[in-house]
């Protein structure tokens, strides 16, 4: 098997944990320091630019496992390392889909009162550091499934 | 541990590169859509955020590099790519602290007329890109020697 698709997978999947740690590291804690209101109006401001880059990075991370995972039919040991790497972005998919992106609409259209913001902030960051560790294990795996393409 | 620094080096330098994409595709472009004087009250908010994933990414790229070619001594092809790796950071840290540091400082204090920041922020984007090939390229290197790595 070619090592460049590997490859790819490896520092697309890195990067998107490098992002997500960015946005959790950086943004989420001052985020939280804020008065709900204020965090609302500073989310609609800082946020698209997190954007661009996530989009970049995490769409070819997840389209590498996945083509990485259909590719290694027939090898099992592979296959099981590229199929936890596509687990951990599909978790990390899954979660920003069905939590982040309506709740940040919400945020940037300051639709929630000061109570609720102040708990979905809570939700959103928790959720954020599940999908930074399921990323953070993907890269893991891929780097795993990326020696054993090499070494089998 | 020692098993696991080539991992951490190479999930650390992939995940530099995203941190380097927020910056640069993010902020950055955003910063050099602004009035000059209005960037520089921007950046004093927002550089700081920064700050903490880019040091608590780049530590263990860094850390993790040194160890690797420490502990390849005497495997003359492995080593020379954690070397090439190093160095590819080393020259990172090198741009960051010479320019990007003091300018950012500048920022901070607004301490640049508006034809000033103008010019200085071009360079410091210009320079953040030279960074980000270089981490890139520090990545490819650091996942050449990966490999073999592993299997000592």
């Amino acid at each position: 098997m070619s090592k460049n698709l590997p490859a790819i997978a490896v520092f697309t999947i890195s990067g998107s944990f490098g992002i997500l740690l960015a946005m959790g590291l950086g943004f989420g804690i001052f985020w939280k320091t804020l008065d709900p209101t204020r965090f609302m109006e500073v989310f609609g401001a800082e946020f698209p630019y997190f954007i661009l880059p996530t989009v970049l990075m995490l769409l070819p991370a997840l389209v590498s496992t996945i083509v990485l995972f259909v590719r290694s039919k027939g090898r099992p040991e592979l296959r099981k390392l590229w199929s936890y790497a596509m687990i951990g972005m599909i978790v990390a998919f899954t979660l920003t889909n069905v939590y982040h992106l309506p709740v940040n609409l919400g945020f940037m259209e300051m639709k929630y009162t000061a109570e609720e913001a102040a708990s979905k902030l809570d939700l959103w960051l928790i959720l954020h550091w599940v999908r930074a560790a399921a990323v953070g294990a993907a890269a893991f795996f891929a780097l795993k499934g990326f020696r054993h393409s090499l070494t089998h | 541990m020692k098993k696991a620094l080539p991992y951490i080096s190479v999930i650390a330098i992939a995940a530099f590169v995203g941190n380097l994409l927020v910056i640069g595709l993010g902020f950055g472009l955003y910063w050099q859509s602004l009035d000059p004087v209005v960037f520089m009250q921007q950046f004093a908010v927002q550089f700081p955020l920064l700050l903490p994933p880019t040091m608590g990414i780049l530590l263990p790229a860094l850390i993790a590099t040194i160890a690797m070619v420490v502990s390849t001594k005497g495997q003359v092809t492995v080593r020379r790519n954690w070397i090439i790796a190093l160095v590819g950071l080393l020259i990172v840290c090198t741009i960051t602290s010479v320019y990007h540091l003091p300018t950012n400082f500048g920022f901070m204090e607004s301490r640049y007329t508006a034809e000033e920041a103008t010019r200085k922020l071009d360079l410091w984007m210009l320079l953040h890109w030279v960074r980000t090939a270089v981490t890139l390229v520090s990545a490819v290197y650091a996942l050449k020697a990966f490999q073999p790595s592993t299997n000592a």
